[in-house]
């Protein structure tokens, strides 16, 4: 499985499609990350449609970064719209892009986390991956040194994101 | 009498102090431990954000903490019902088992102590200061729990130590608990100045 995703630029139907967001209130990304497959991530920066660091491989992967980042940011209207009809924090679905669906979860506090998966990944994982996270998050939270809205730059936080995240695969 | 106060005595030796300072624990108002450390967190953030140089935050954290440490020993004499140290042997086991537990709910233990007793090391885990925190690159010389350094040394001062205390050991830094220095460097003489000249 390894050596297939390895081949980056071919065979793309094949690699694992993850990639993992938190977004903070006013559409802020503060933490960014590419999951399940490809090594690293890369921690959000301040706004912006700049490509994700993780690119491993030719241009072709460069394009899907940035289509990757685009297609989130458009998830997030599907996010405000569905907020309101739910008091769960776990949103499910709430777009589709070709064969990627966006999983959300959005917190009382207007942080949204959205997950681009495709089909393949259970629902009750996705529940369960959401739900984690959000407790490492307020664990940060609760660091006197982190600036609520600044971006996640805890490699602890990552390293966490990264381990829940095989449960996803 | 010193070669008795080496490890294996001071462990057995240390079991009354243990109870007391269980006693006295238990007596306490306590507070929520989440409040003190965000508490804490606000003020040494802020602390930074007005001086910029983590040396000077590490001085007023120790200054803050002496005059906390002068007020302190009176309660802690009067609450904990200790009877007064005959050695520094006991002093340590004092503040460790007793002081700690008291104030600050840990189980804290006299890791070594020099052979006149006048240095000895503090530890203990699961620090409640720190809970939650991470430092920051630029913070990484910060002494985060220097406050209480200075409540040891601020309590020792009024009951006529000298003392240096520093830290040693931060699970901030990577250790696996927290680590405080002691010595005692002089001991001063109450000295009655005459009122009728």
């Amino acid at each position: 499985m390894a050596s297939l995703r390895r081949r980056a630029g071919e065979g793309k139907s094949q690699q694992r499609m993850l990639y993992f967001c938190i977004v903070a209130k006013g559409d802020v990304p503060i933490f960014e990350v590419q999951l399940g497959g490809h090594a690293g991530g890369s921690a959000g920066g301040s706004g912006g449609k700049g490509a994700a660091g993780a690119g491993s491989g030719g241009g072709g992967l460069q394009q899907k970064e940035d289509l990757v980042q685009f297609i989130l940011h458009a998830a997030l209207d599907g996010v405000e719209h569905k907020v309101w009809t739910t008091t769960s924090m776990y949103l499910k679905t709430v777009d589709k892009f070709n064969d990627l669906l966006v999983s959300a979860f959005a917190t009382a506090g207007h942080v949204k986390m959205l997950l681009l998966h495709d089909h393949r990944v259970d629902e009750g994982h996705i529940k369960a991956f959401f739900h984690d996270v959000h407790e490492h998050y307020l664990k940060v939270l609760m660091n006197p040194f982190y600036e609520k809205n600044s971006a996640i730059t805890s490699p602890v936080f990552e390293e966490r994101v990264h381990s829940l995240a095989r449960r996803l695969t | 009498k010193q070669a008795l106060a080496r490890q294996p005595e001071v462990m057995s030796s240390s079991k009354p102090y243990a109870r007391l300072g269980d006693v006295a624990f238990d007596k306490m108002e306590k507070i929520n431990a989440e409040l003190l450390t965000m508490t804490y967190g606000a003020l040494v953030t802020q602390l930074i954000k007005d001086y910029q140089d983590v040396g000077m935050v590490n001085q007023e954290l120790e200054k803050m903490g002496y005059n906390i440490g002068c007020r302190l020993v009176d309660e802690f004499l009067a609450k904990s019902n200790v009877d007064s140290c005959a050695t520094f042997q006991e002093t340590a086991l004092v503040i460790a088992k007793v002081a700690f537990k008291m104030f600050l709910g840990v189980n804290c233990d006299v890791t070594s102590q020099s052979s006149d007793g006048r240095r000895f090391d503090l530890y203990f885990k699961d620090n409640p200061l720190t809970q939650f925190v991470e430092l920051p690159p630029k913070c990484a010389d910060l002494d985060y729990s220097n406050i209480l350094c200075g409540v040891v040394r601020g309590a020792l001062q009024m009951v006529q130590f000298v003392s240096e205390v520093k830290l040693t050991k931060s699970e901030l830094k990577g250790d696996t608990g927290t680590g405080i220095r002691v010595t005692i460097k002089e001991v001063l003489k109450e000295s009655y100045k005459d009122d009728d000249e």
